[in-house]
């Protein structure tokens, strides 16, 4: 038994120390820095944004420290006090959650660091800028796109994402109100089936087949990201349903979004311009370091449907 | 009078599933177009494999909270393996054997070192997310089943009109029937869920019993993991998040104790099939999502509550 455990301890320790030793090659914060808190790489689609800070923020000659919160809202408070042990010049926050870092975030911009958050606001006064996709408008370009697509109207598939959370809100809100009859009278379109897919493939994909099993004829899905839409196209495939033309609607502009459009799977995306928010964070902080240049505190940024560029 | 309870017990259950059955047929009968019902359970059969590796665990007294992340672990090294060209012949049995050692790692915690099994498997689920997203960096693994014929024919395939992953379910179910039932090591899991003790002086290998409920756990999850991916055709790092509490739901509902002890394996495969049941009506009747939440809830503690009252 005592075998095991100091293979076990061994083993640990080895990983502990692999884990460090990434820590150092991080720390060598020598010149001006930025910290850059994600909310959770866990989620592909936030790599986008990730490279875009890095890519700019070394562009312009900044050592941009990474840090990921694995969608545990309690860790970012640590993950902020790490990065003011370091000395950062700036802190870039994709928030996990709007209030618990707000007391570590408060810390940081006494000191005078300039805190710019991204895709979620923080509950504290003095952040020099909060930029986020237009998710309500996002929704309703997502319906307009619809409705030029089938001008005579059609049946259609809701999927929503974790209920109760603003991007579900939002994007759901600004479609309904193009699409749905009961909102716009204008709409010739009929919402058949509104389903919870929790933003993840798995029960994206199981609620699109009882909806498939529930309905003959379906026009369009929307899916409120792109993960569930991969499912739903799953979904179709499995029912044997793949060349009744049934319109496929992700939300983000992920990489496997593309993918699926590109082979014929899915029709479109509408694209989260996280390159833009990414370098734009760090235009904002350069600018505020170098000329004291205050940004809007507050920018909506708009999305664009992935067939229009 | 035992035997009389065991009835009780086993067909309480039943006949809830046939009332739930019957209720959502009167409010939409397209709910029981032979479609719908093999697409019921195509759905089920990942929460039933599962479940049924969580019966053994629980029947000893414990529980494995690390079947979801043991599921997302061997899903994404299975995606990777394929993703690199690996065949598929040796990737599926290799992840599966990998479950197996999880659950091993498991197992040799709660019955050798002597730890809570709660305490133990909430620590490696934790673990295993971490090597998850560690090896992915993150990130999914997308098309798996375009050039795996075999991995894809886990979740599209189908044997005599019959869905390969209810085939396997059922296979699986038989299998693990006559293991808890009719062997030693059956016997043994039931003596120790009683009172592990009495199971000792009677000389029952409990150590190695304890351990191989978690090793069978394991396999099934990785077995359920196997049926995800292809199902998906990707490889999620995030998947089979709270996959553990659907399963515990259904062996609860199937009227095992979570004391351990009690409970049979038909109890949790009618428990699979109301949790399946319920998901897939509530859609094909068209109940808005919030409402659906509350019914799952409700419907879990009326079927404790009913297995409750049958026992006494």
């Amino acid at each position: 038994m005592k075998k095991v455990l100091l293979v076990v301890f061994a083993a640990l320790l080895l990983m502990v120390g692999a884990a460090c030793s990434n820590d150092d090659e991080a720390s060598g914060a020598d010149g001006d820095s930025i910290a850059l808190l994600m909310a959770d790489l866990g989620n592909p689609f936030f790599h986008v944004l990730r490279d875009a800070v890095v890519e700019r923020g070394e562009e312009l000659g900044y050592e941009v420290l990474v840090y990921d919160g694995q969608n545990d809202a309690s860790r970012q408070p640590s993950q902020v006090e790490d990065a003011l042990q370091k000395g950062v010049s700036a802190i870039i926050i994709n928030p996990a959650d709007e209030s618990s870092s707000a007391n570590a975030l408060k810390e940081a911009i006494d000191k005078g660091i300039p805190v710019v958050t991204v895709d979620r606001a923080v509950d504290v006064d003095g952040v020099l800028s909060y930029l986020v996709t237009d998710n309500l408008k996002g929704g309703e370009l997502v319906g307009k796109w619809l409705e030029g697509q089938l001008p005579d109207g059609g049946k259609v598939i809701h999927m929503e994402g974790v209920m109760g959370t603003a991007p579900q809100r939002e994007r759901g809100g600004g479609f309904l109100s193009v699409i749905d009859p009961n909102e716009n009278s204008e709409s010739k379109f009929e919402i058949i089936g509104t389903a919870v897919g929790d933003f993840s493939m798995a029960p994206a994909e199981a609620a699109m087949s009882d909806l498939l099993a529930r309905h003959d004829e379906i026009d369009a899905v929307f899916a409120q990201n792109d993960t569930m839409a991969v499912g739903i196209a799953r979904a179709i495939e499995t029912a044997g349903r793949q060349d009744e033309g049934i319109i496929i609607i992700g939300f983000d502009g992920a990489k496997e979004a593309y993918d699926l459009i590109e082979k014929g799977e899915m029709n479109v995306t509408a694209v989260q311009d996280f390159d833009f928010i990414g370098s734009e964070a760090v235009n904002f902080v350069d600018e505020y370091l170098k000329n004291g240049t205050e940004p809007e505190d507050f920018v909506l940024v708009d999305v664009y449907m992935s067939d229009s560029k | 009078m035992a035997r009389f309870e065991g009835v009780f017990r086993k067909y309480g259950t039943v006949l809830g599933l046939i009332l739930l059955v019957v209720l959502i047929t009167i409010i939409n009968p397209r709910f029981i177009t032979l479609d719908n019902i093999l697409n019921i359970f195509r759905q089920v059969s990942i929460n039933g494999l599962i479940a049924f590796g969580m019966t053994f665990v629980i029947l000893t007294g414990g529980i494995d909270l690390s079947v979801g992340a043991i599921l997302a672990l061997s899903g994404m090294l299975l995606g990777l393996m394929i993703a690199a060209g690996v065949p598929e012949l040796i990737a599926i049995p290799t992840v599966i054997i990998f479950g197996a050692l999880l659950g091993l790692f498991n197992g040799i915690f709660v019955a050798k070192v002597k730890l809570q099994a709660f305490i133990v498997t909430l620590a490696t689920m934790t673990m295993y997310r971490g090597i998850t997203m560690i090896i992915s960096d993150g990130i999914p693994a997308m098309g798996l089943t375009s050039d795996a014929p075999i991995l894809n024919f886990f979740s599209q395939g189908s044997i005599l009109g019959l869905p390969f992953p209810m085939v396997l379910l059922l296979i699986v179910f038989v299998i693990l029937m006559i293991l808890l039932k009719y062997t030693v090591f059956g016997r043994g899991v039931y003596a120790i869920g009683g009172n592990e003790e009495v199971a000792r002086l009677a000389s029952l290998p409990t150590d190695r019993i304890k351990t191989m409920v978690y090793v069978i756990s394991g396999t099934m999850a990785a077995l359920a993991g196997v049926i995800l991916t292809s199902r998906l055709s990707s490889a999620q790092p995030t998947a089979g998040m709270m996959f553990e509490l659907d399963a515990i739901a259904a062996v609860v509902i199937g009227g095992t104790s979570l004391a351990g002890g009690k409970g049979r394996l038909f109890g949790t495969l009618i428990g699979v099939l109301i949790i399946g049941v319920l998901n897939n009506g509530l859609n094909i009747i068209g109940v808005s999502a919030f409402y659906q939440q509350f019914i799952k809830g409700l419907v879990i503690l009326l079927a404790v509550i009913l297995d409750r009252k049958s026992t006494r």
